[in-house]
């Protein structure tokens, strides 16, 4: 081929590739993720928004068990195959925050101070003046009553401190002896029961660990006080505590009057369409007139250091936080972590068809989350069983020392 | 190749496959469990030698003595019920009743049922307001029983299910070997006048040794590593009353991220199942068959 042919159909081709060549490579980033039905739904519908509005970034969700995430996540990050982002709960952000295995996001531009989500919420992500995830969940835990057993009963209003709440419960008690046909409060077990002592533990003012993390401290008069409150609602043959499944069909349908609960009230009921009308009022306190308290649980969205595509997964996560993402959880009826939901329009729908889930929407402004502490987890397994021996007639003072001794140790071990 | 080496090559291969899967995944990880009993390792960061410590902070830890204590309390009540039953399941369905292999099959229909899904069937059998357990207590007249919630309960309702699922298995070993004995035996001692209880004490339960060996050493490994039933029925509660050995190695290890303290917990729970099981291979194969 002469040499200026060849110049030109060097040339051509050049020209014929070179727009492939300057396009975008699209980027794919593993997001393995564990939530619930309902959740699930919501974070598709986020996925999608967030392709839509992200066409070089592609999500390739994978679907993980809930209860068996963190096996999977620690041995993944073990075994360097950790995927580029997934959810985190508990103490175990903090604990891989501080084993360098999380990004810090201000290198992508989320503020350490950031105005748009929830403080309580917010505060869960920061570690050691870095920002290593972002919240994608806040759920605040209120008390759900059925109307029906509250007008029966002459009531109109929830418990407002805790000496209404045992007043109630006695109220709100149809039957006695082993015909109870209507018990007056409920609590679930495990996590529930740990989450309502610390709920009281901070509505009395005190703390779980002492000012620098060193010490387990809820045997403190705060603890006790809260331990007080359970063990005389355990006394009382109307409340039913450590109660198994099934306590939110139990409200719904007026065998339980009134329990300790959280937003996932709402989607049992939109599945259930013989439940009764309920309602949902903030946690009581210790007097009238005291700053309102709930506890919040919460998870995030993390990036791992093992991600080669930490940039497109810090986009995800923030994107995830956003109003705009937000507003297709509160259409699955959970709260956003996004003060600005309130005025996304499908958010907007949902708290106009379901009055009570912006209710549990305001209560995030005065929620608060369980104590930020790399060995959360294990101080966590030692007041659960306190809480359950309180239920089981223990004294208080001696099933706070015993769970605070527990929690110490696992503390000195590290 | 002559049929030597070929028969060598074969013996190799065959007896080489099944002792590298062995060598991998039952040997090493064992001694790879012993080095990380004595290292502080949260798998996220390389492991770091302590010596004995873990080992002498289990000695003062109440709730690695809570679970040991639950975990005999299992075993002292799943394994004689569990053998104790089989047998008699075993013996029924050995008799030349019609139909007996419907039995059979119902019997060891459990011992195929995922273990979870079985688990999670029973806490709806347990349920306080709507369970079946309960329901039969009404119907009798006695107030309904908070099983999974209460500690003195919920570990009896966890060794009522663990028992129910393993009846099959066992009763299964037990029939081949009742099926194993020689009838003659059997109708020689009646011709001498010997009853049905001392054939049985004479006859069947020595020839049973073998498979009773079997049953008990297998039987007690299960009861010491119960932990499916636990995590999916009571997570250990109620107040750790069914916090089992197996079942607070995975917290340690996995919900503490502490495998090095968690690895020392398996190290002493294998000491203790080799050693049982060594005693109860001594004592129940002693002597010869015949007494």
């Amino acid at each position: 081929m002469p040499s200026g042919k060849m110049l030109a159909a060097l040339l051509a081709s050049t020209c014929l590739l070179a727009p492939a060549a300057f396009a975008q490579e699209t980027v794919t980033i593993q997001f393995w993720e564990g939530h619930s039905v309902q959740e699930e739904q919501a974070t598709i519908n986020m996925i999608a928004a967030f392709e839509a509005a992200h066409p070089d970034i592609k999500v390739e969700r994978v679907k993980t068990s809930f209860g068996t995430n963190f096996e999977r996540i620690t041995t993944a990050i073990a075994s360097n195959t950790a995927p580029d982002v997934s959810p985190i709960w508990s103490g175990f952000l903090t604990q891989f925050a501080e084993q360098g295995q999380l990004v810090d996001l201000t290198q992508y531009g989320v503020e350490p101070t950031n105005a748009d989500i929830y403080p309580g919420a917010f505060d869960y992500v920061t570690w050691n003046d870095g920002v290593y995830g972002l919240p994608y969940a806040f759920d605040p835990r209120f008390i759900v009553y059925n109307q029906e057993a509250f007008e029966a009963a002459g009531l109109t209003e929830p418990p407002a401190t805790f000496e209404e709440l045992i007043e109630y419960t006695e109220q709100l008690t149809v039957g006695e002896g082993s015909n109870i046909e209507q018990y007056g409060f409920g609590l679930g077990g495990s996590d529930s029961l740990a989450y309502f002592f610390i709920n009281l533990l901070y509505a009395y003012g005190g703390q779980v660990f002492n000012e620098d993390g060193t010490e387990a401290v809820f045997n403190n008069e705060a603890g006790l006080q809260a331990g007080e409150i359970i063990s005389r609602l355990a006394g009382l043959p109307g409340a039913t505590l450590n109660a198994g499944e099934g306590l939110r069909q139990s409200v719904l349908h007026g065998r339980v009057a009134m329990i300790y609960d959280g937003p996932w009230i709402f989607y049992e009921a939109l599945n259930d369409p013989e439940s009764e009308e309920f309602g949902i009022g903030r946690v009581p306190m210790p007097g009238e007139g005291d700053q309102p308290l709930n506890f919040g649980s919460v998870g995030a969205y993390v990036v791992y250091e093992q991600s080669d595509n930490k940039e497109a997964a810090a986009e995800f996560v923030k994107f995830l936080a956003s109003p705009e993402a937000q507003q297709h959880r509160v259409a699955m009826l959970k709260p956003g972590v996004s003060p600005g939901v309130r005025d996304a329009p499908e958010a907007q729908a949902a708290f106009e068809e379901w009055p009570g889930l912006e209710t549990a929407q305001n209560l995030l402004d005065e929620s608060r989350i369980f104590p930020k502490h790399d060995n959360w987890p294990s101080v966590f397994q030692a007041i659960i069983p306190a809480v359950e021996a309180i239920i089981g007639g223990e004294d208080p003072q001696s099933a706070l020392d015993a769970a605070v001794n527990q929690a110490n140790r696992a503390l000195r071990r590290g | 190749m002559t049929i030597k080496q070929q028969q060598l090559l074969l013996g190799t291969i065959f007896l080489g496959i099944p002792l590298l899967w062995l060598l991998v995944w039952v040997v090493t990880p064992i001694f790879v469990v012993l080095y990380l009993s004595f290292t502080s390792y949260d798998i996220l960061s390389a492991p770091e030698w302590v010596g004995t410590w873990n080992f002498e902070d289990l000695w003062y830890d109440s709730l690695y003595w809570r679970a040991f204590g639950n975990t005999l309390y299992f075993t002292a009540f799943a394994m004689p019920l569990g053998v104790t039953l089989s047998l008699l399941l075993a013996m029924l369905v050995n008799t030349r009743l019609p139909g007996a292999w419907i039995y059979r099959t119902i019997y060891y229909l459990p011992v195929v049922s995922p273990l979870i899904a079985t688990a999670l069937i029973w806490i709806l059998f347990y349920e306080v307001s709507t369970g079946l357990f309960n329901y039969l207590l009404r119907f009798v007249g006695i107030s309904p029983l908070p099983w999974l919630s209460n500690s003195a309960t919920a570990m009896p309702a966890i060794i009522a299910m663990s028992v129910w699922k393993s009846l099959g298995f066992n009763m299964v070993i037990f029939l081949a070997a009742l099926q194993a004995i020689p009838r003659e035996l059997n109708e020689a001692a009646a011709l001498d006048g010997a009853g049905r209880a001392r054939q049985f004490y004479s006859i069947t339960l020595p020839l049973l040794r073998p498979a009773m060996t079997y049953v008990l050493i297998t039987t007690l490994i299960g009861s010491f590593q119960v932990f499916a039933q636990v995590y999916v029925m009571t997570e250990g509660g109620p107040n750790n009353a069914t916090v089992t050995l197996v079942h607070l190695i995975y917290r340690t290890a996995f919900q503490n991220l502490d495998f090095g303290y968690a690895s020392a917990m398996a190290v002493v729970l294998f000491v203790i199942l080799v050693t049982a099981s060594f005693i109860n291979l001594r004592l129940v194969s002693r002597g010869n068959l015949y007494g």
